[in-house]
């Protein structure tokens, strides 16, 4: 079948070899070896083997020419929304800590292909913004292809969403007929759900303790809801925390101290630049977007400058997406930080590798290219930070999941199928064969609702879009 | 004759022309300019005086008590024309009291969004700073609304075309009605419902059916309009039959001001076309996300395109990746003329960067460049900007290098001769919070 | 005198004759093809079946004076057939709403809030559905006459469903026709009553079975402490699902999980392992890509029969994208790959409501390569052992309840007709469908009249 072939063909080109040699490109190591002209990388069983000049591979190598191309560690998104089957927010109760992104990893959505041939080789997937506290994220490698437990990123440290402000508050939300207002309706109920959530999950982990050391005989109740909590309580699990306004930001900070743990990082967090010190002081992460504004009132002091502001002020920042769309042109939101607020071309490189590898506690295995790391790779046909550089080849593992090249040749064997298959699937005219009216195919899964738009749309948007077009007043 | 003496000769007539004015001349020079009516321009210099541009050229003699600007590397392009937003009409997404975009009712072509352009917006000077120049304020976008059903107006409005200085509202509108918001009934057999968060299907036959019975209405008015025109011209229009929706349609109708159809998929572009031409409307397509499907009808009637930005997400699962990213170049190579807008606020000042990313896959970078300047300038009739051309308005950028990366600085702005301020509440913010962590 | 006597016994007679159609008689099947599914086809056999029950299988049998006979020169005769899944609203009467369908079926009035998994939402385990059937006699008719004598029937909204039931089609439903009144309990993804209430995302929806089933553990553990000696401990809190729960995993009965997508079924695999319970995947369309990970019998999958096709009145510029093509193209090949990966199924009639229908889609697989045999396997014995029916149903076998079914052809085949059914024992002949109108003829009538 020529479906068989064109597996076959896809496998045969992206076995991944021994050995991988890419020489003579521009290399950005995003490291302390700098950017090395006229450089080399050799892969070897999916990692890193050696980076410099002038390399020697076997001769059973795969020797990819470099000549012109620039190199770079794989982009990794610290806010994304991708490959989720049947709704991003468990958007019911104001914590859903029990939800977990991982379980609903959908290896389907065409957006992860997309997202690689923009240079994206790591997601970090995260529940919505509808609750104070959400749902369990998960961190991915942009396996396209792959079944779903293959897309997970093993080794990742696991994480959780936090939100404030208007979405978790539901301010732009237009209540159903019937439907009745959720707890919180103020920021100040917010920090309230945070802080009960974390007295009860202590509570919890109390009942778990005494019962670990023999003080009490009856088994506690595994309560799944407030065991990520107690996770985070004992640093086991990172909190991204999508936060806008100064003093929510703050607010967070010092709940999280009062308790006892950390924010990894606070996300979006658009007027991060106001509280820099703060969340310096705190040790927290930024990860921000590059120069949206104005659709929300707390996105409306949003300035492009805040990654820059934050990076000067000595916080670990990255530059994200929220959006399918936007996660392919992250190197040229990065590039933005250049012109907003003088950052210079390899910290703002570094803002879409090496700082979000950091942010989520991979980066021992990707985020720059130095030896020993995963072999998460894209070559670009420009330096990478153009709005000229388009991305012709990206590896991960080793392995190449976009190729330019392959992209054409894909789509012309892929037309011919689905012209085949639309004359063979054409209903025959046979009166004593009823034509059963079947099923409608498995809906669109992923993200189908953010697919209608020809815009560029996150899911931050989301939450401000109903009341806009549904206005019951 | 000696070349020469040519050039010294027309060096004299052009100081001797300058001179004559009072006004101060600005000259920047040794820049790289993009004139887009005509090749580019190495090592250039720009004269300008009052409102106007004066000269453009390379080796062009500098007249004396000229103010110069050295622009060394740096490109100077004109103006960024945003056809496509709602600069002035909206401020924050998420709160309709500062929302000037619906209006009630599905046919309104009494309503002129140049009435309500919005003097105070951040938008005008946030947006200008990254080189926008004018921007379009358009009425009723379904576009947005697409997903959400059938609703939303049909015939929005008349669209403002607005330029970026001006101490009012009134000030601000450069053309009142630059055209008539009109979204193409389309056929949706899926949407969205935010009640059980799912999608709901209906059957195409009777969606066709509300489709046609909308173009069938916005047939009417047409031809309802037409009949209003002639009476005008009959004089038979008086204070006791004046009517405001049909005096909207008299321009459009009569062809002198255009229809900006919104119409995404091939069957509503053609319908659209074909509508327009049945009516003698002049179209302008806006959106046109499948365009490239019907390219073909587009070219054949000269019918210019408004795309949206060029990174959206491609139409369906199967489209190529680079479906958007190619568009513009797609569409360019079959001699339709294209225009690039954003369709939104928030995201007006990436006008460029579509514009750039257009050039990355497969554009010519000068092409790129006049998709948001010269092209919606032709579309709209905007003759008196859109090209950096002696005589016309000096309206221009001055970028510190490559005019579409996202990463180079604005150097500076001009509106009718005049230096913009670069100042907005963003980067005024920044300043402030800067003092914070010295 | 004699004409009393033949009067009293013509009306004996007559009663008896009547009477004769409600009490399961004696019946001797003669001369027809034997598919005893259980066994190898008998070309010329015969069926003894009294009393509901099959009694006797072979070729050489002779009729008991007794027995009325029923010839089956040219005819098959095959166990009933089984629709192994389907939902009840396939046979309810339009008023069959009860507590146990109609309670999670509508958005629901009442205004209790959901804070959470504890609070049990859309769950209807502590219900069966037998308890409560009403079912639509042209209903039962259209299935009985489509060979069709028993169906499983399930409550398929909500998350966690009623305690499902397998019905015979007999006419004049009653408790009697309940073969097995407790079968299994569905799982449903479609989230909770309405859009603000818990859960209403698919991770939500996991998350919930998680939480209920580890529960559920817990649940079981802290009774059966408690009921050894309560003294002294805290009283188990009582709950009506968990409890529900508790009785069908004590019975044995399987969960049923509906799945489409390979991703799906690999995912469910996944989650449903950690409940505690055997299950069965539903519906599994996309089960040709998956065989590998439903293993040598394993897992027994509810194949479902209504295979995706265009829509009937879709927008023509809707282009199916090559994704949705191919699985149009290959969903029907499911079944084929099951049978050669020896993963054991029935099939499934859900969103089906004629038999044509359900025949026309076991036809379909058969084009894209299941065997005959497996076919009629999976209407009859393999979804009887699926659902833990296979001592009762399924098979031409001594001892099992009289379920029959005689057809003039394969059941697949279009112009097959049923000709006869048996439900526990009871014949009921099957009328042949009406046949169209005639078209009228298009020439215009002459002035003769005739054409």
């Amino acid at each position: 079948m020529k479906r068989t072939l064109f597996v076959s063909l896809v496998l045969a080109t992206s076995l991944i070899p021994q050995e991988i040699l890419i020489k003579n490109a521009t290399v950005y190591t995003v490291s302390r070896a700098g950017t090395i002209q006229k450089g080399s990388v050799l892969i070897r069983d999916g990692k890193i083997a050696a980076v410099g000049k002038d390399l020697k591979a076997s001769s059973i190598a795969q020797v990819i020419d470099g000549e012109g191309l620039f190199l770079t560690p794989g982009i990794i998104d610290a806010h994304s929304h991708l490959a989720v089957e049947g709704g991003v927010n468990e958007s019911s109760l104001s914590v859903s800590s029990i939800a977990r992104i991982q379980d609903v990893i959908n290896p389907d959505d065409k957006d992860i292909y997309r997202n690689l041939a923009g240079g994206l080789t790591i997601a970090n997937v995260l529940h919505g913004s509808a609750n104070a506290i959400g749902g369990q994220t998960q961190v991915i490698k942009l396996r396209y292809g792959a079944p779903a437990k293959d897309l997970i990123f093993k080794g990742a440290p696991t994480g959780i969403k936090f939100a404030l402000g208007e979405n978790p508050k539901r301010s732009n939300v237009t209540l159903q007929p019937g439907q009745a207002r959720r707890y919180p309706a103020t920021r100040m109920g917010v920090m309230d759900v945070i802080r009960q959530a974390f007295t009860d999950a202590k509570e919890y982990q109390a009942d778990w303790d005494n019962y670990r050391k023999g003080k009490t005989k009856v088994t506690p109740v595994r309560n799944l809801t407030l065991e990520p909590l107690v996770e985070i309580l004992e640093g086991k699990r990172l909190v991204h925390a999508h936060s806008y306004r100064e003093d929510e930001i703050v607010a967070l900070l010092r709940t999280a101290e009062e308790f006892g743990f950390k924010i990894a990082t606070l996300q979006h967090i658009l007027e991060g630049y106001k509280v820099a010190p703060e969340i310096q002081k705190h040790g927290a992460g930024a990860s921000s977007f590059s120069d949206w504004w104005g659709y929300k009132v707390e996105a409306y002091d949003a300035i492009p400058h805040n990654a820059s502001l934050m990076h000067q002020a000595g916080i670990l920042v990255s530059i994200n997406s929220d959006s399918n769309s936007e996660a392919r042109h992250l190197n040229q939101e990065a590039a933005k930080s250049m012109k907003y607020g003088n950052t210079s071309y390899d910290d703002a490189l570094a803002m879409i590798t090496i700082n979000p590898a950091k942010q989520l506690g991979i980066d021992k295995m990707v985020g720059s290219i130095e030896v020993g790391k995963d072999a998460d790779l894209v070559l670009y046909n420009r330096d990478p930070l153009s709005v000229y550089a388009v991305p012709q080849k990206v590896l991960i593992d080793g392995k190449m999941y976009f190729d330019i090249a392959m992209d054409t040749q894909m789509n012309e064997s892929k037309s011919k199928e689905k012209d085949e298959l639309t004359t063979k699937l054409k209903p025959k005219a046979d009166p004593n064969r009823p034509n059963p009216m079947g099923a409608r195919p498995n809906p669109r899964i992923g993200s189908d609702f953010f697919d209608t738009f020809g815009q560029e749309w996150k899911e931050d948007l989301f939450c401000h879009i109903h009341s806009e077009y549904h206005t019951h007043d | 004759m000696n070349k020469n003496y040519l050039k010294t000769f027309f060096t004299l007539l052009i100081t001797t022309l300058l001179v004559a004015s009072d006004e101060p001349i600005t000259v920047i020079r040794g820049a790289r300019i993009y004139p887009l009516d005509g090749p580019v321009i190495e090592n250039g210099v720009m004269i300008i005086q009052g409102t106007r541009i004066k000269a453009i050229g390379a080796g062009l003699a500098i007249p004396e008590k000229a103010r110069i600007i050295e622009a060394k590397g740096f490109e100077i392009v004109p103006g960024f024309i945003n056809v496509g937003s709602q600069t002035g009409i909206s401020e924050i997404g998420s709160v309709s009291a500062t929302q000037d975009v619906n209006e009630l009712g599905s046919f309104s072509p009494h309503i002129y969004t140049a009435t309500a352009i919005h003097a105070g917006s951040e938008h005008f000077a946030v947006t200008r700073a990254d080189g926008i120049t004018m921007g379009g304020a358009l009425p009723g976008l379904t576009w947005s609304t697409r997903a959400f059903g059938s609703g939303g107006p049909v015939i929005s409005g008349h669209a403002a075309i607005t330029q970026f200085s001006g101490w009012t509202g009134e000030q601000l509108v450069y053309r009142k009605a630059a055209g008539l918001v009109i979204n193409w009934p389309e056929a949706t057999t899926s949407t969205f419902d935010f009640g059980t968060m799912s999608r709901k299907n209906r059957p195409y036959s009777e969606v066709k059916a509300e489709v046609d019975k909308k173009i069938n209405a916005i047939q009417d008015w047409i031809d309802q309009g037409l009949h209003y025109a002639s009476l005008k011209a009959n004089s038979l229009v008086t204070t006791n039959n004046r009517d405001l929706k049909l005096e909207g349609l008299i321009d459009v109708v009569e062809g002198r001001e255009p229809v900006l159809i919104f119409a995404s998929s091939p069957s509503e572009i053609k319908g659209a076309v074909e509508f327009s031409l049945k009516n003698k409307l002049k179209m302008i397509l806006m959106g046109g996300y499948e365009a490239e499907k019907v390219k073909d009808l587009l070219k054949k009637h000269n019918i210019p395109v408004v795309l949206g930005p060029t990174w959206s997400l491609p139409p369906n699962e199967d489209a190529p990746y680079d479906y958007s990213m190619k568009m513009p170049s797609n569409l360019y190579n079959s001699g339709i003329k294209c225009a690039i807008a954003t369709f939104s606020d928030e995201f007006a000042r990436r006008i460029g960067q579509h514009a750039g990313t257009a050039s990355a896959y497969g554009l010519p970078k000068e092409e790129a460049l006049k998709m948001i300047t010269k092209n919606p300038a032709e579309m709209f009739g905007l003759s008196d900007v859109g090209t950096l051309t002696p005589g016309k308005a000096a309206n221009f950028v001055i970028f510190e290098g490559d005019s579409l990366e996202t990463r180079t600085k604005i150097n500076a702005v001009y509106i009718q001769g005049q230096e913009m301020s670069l100042e907005n509440k963003q980067n005024k913010l920044y300043e402030k919070y800067l003092n914070r962590i010295k | 005198m004699n004409l009393r006597k033949t009067s009293f016994f013509s009306l004996l007679f007559i009663s008896f004759l009547t009477l004769r159609s409600e009490d399961p008689q004696t019946y001797f099947i003669k001369n027809i093809k034997v598919v005893p599914v259980s066994g190898p086809v008998i070309e010329q056999g015969s069926v003894l079946i009294s009393d509901g029950l099959i009694l006797s299988v072979g070729a050489d049998l002779k009729a008991p004076a007794n027995a009325q006979i029923v010839n089956g020169e040219k005819l098959t005769l095959y166990p009933g057939f089984f629709d192994a899944y389907n939902d009840v609203s396939a046979l309810a009467g339009s008023s069959g709403a009860t507590p146990a369908t109609a309670g999670i079926a509508a958005r629901s009035t009442t205004t209790q809030v959901i804070t959470g998994p504890s609070d049990r939402p859309s769950s209807n385990a502590s219900l069966a559905l037998a308890d409560d059937l009403r079912l639509d006699e042209k209903k039962l008719e259209a299935w009985r006459n489509g060979g069709f004598t028993h169906m499983h029937l399930v409550t398929k909204n909500g998350l966690i469903s009623s305690r499902s039931a397998v019905v015979s089609t007999a006419p004049n439903y009653s408790d009697a026709s309940l073969i097995k009144p407790e079968t299994a309990i569905a799982l449903g993804f479609s989230g909770g009553r309405d859009f603000a209430s818990f859960p209403n995302s698919l991770m939500g929806s996991i998350s919930y079975f998680r939480q209920t089933f580890i529960d559920l553990a817990y649940f079981e553990k802290q009774k059966e402490t408690y009921l050894k000696n309560p003294n002294g401990l805290v009283r188990p809190k009582y709950d009506k699902v968990l409890e529900g729960l508790a009785y069908a995993k004590a019975q044995g009965l399987p969960l049923i999980i509906p799945v489409t997508t390979k991703a799906q079924i690999a995912r469910t695999l996944d989650l449903a392992s950690g409940f505690g319970f055997s299950f069965l995947l539903q519906g599994v369309q996309e089960g040709y890509k998956a065989s590998d990970l439903l293993g040598t019998g394993r897992i027994g999958a509810l194949v479902a029969l209504k295979w995706p096709v265009e829509e009937a009145n879709a927008d023509p510029e809707d282009e199916p994208n090559l994704r949705t093509l191919r699985f149009r193209d290959q969903a029907p090949s499911t079944p084929s790959v099951f049978e050669k990966a020896r993963v054991p199924f029935g099939f499934s009639g859900d969103g089906i409501t004629s038999t044509k229908d359900f025949m026309a889609g076991i036809k379909l697989a058969i084009d894209k390569g299941l065997s005959k045999d497996a076919a009629v396997q999976a209407l009859t014995l393999a979804p009887a052992k699926l659902l833990g029916l296979q001592s009762v149903v399924g098979s031409i076998e001594k001892g099992k309840i009289a379920n029959l079914v005689i057809t003039d052809g394969e059941p697949w085949e279009s112009k097959t007709k049923i000709k006869m059914v048996f439900i526990d024992g009871v014949k009921f002949d099957i009328p042949e469908p009406p046949t169209p109108p005639e078209r009228p003829n298009s020439r215009p009538n002459t002035p003769s009249g005739k054409e």
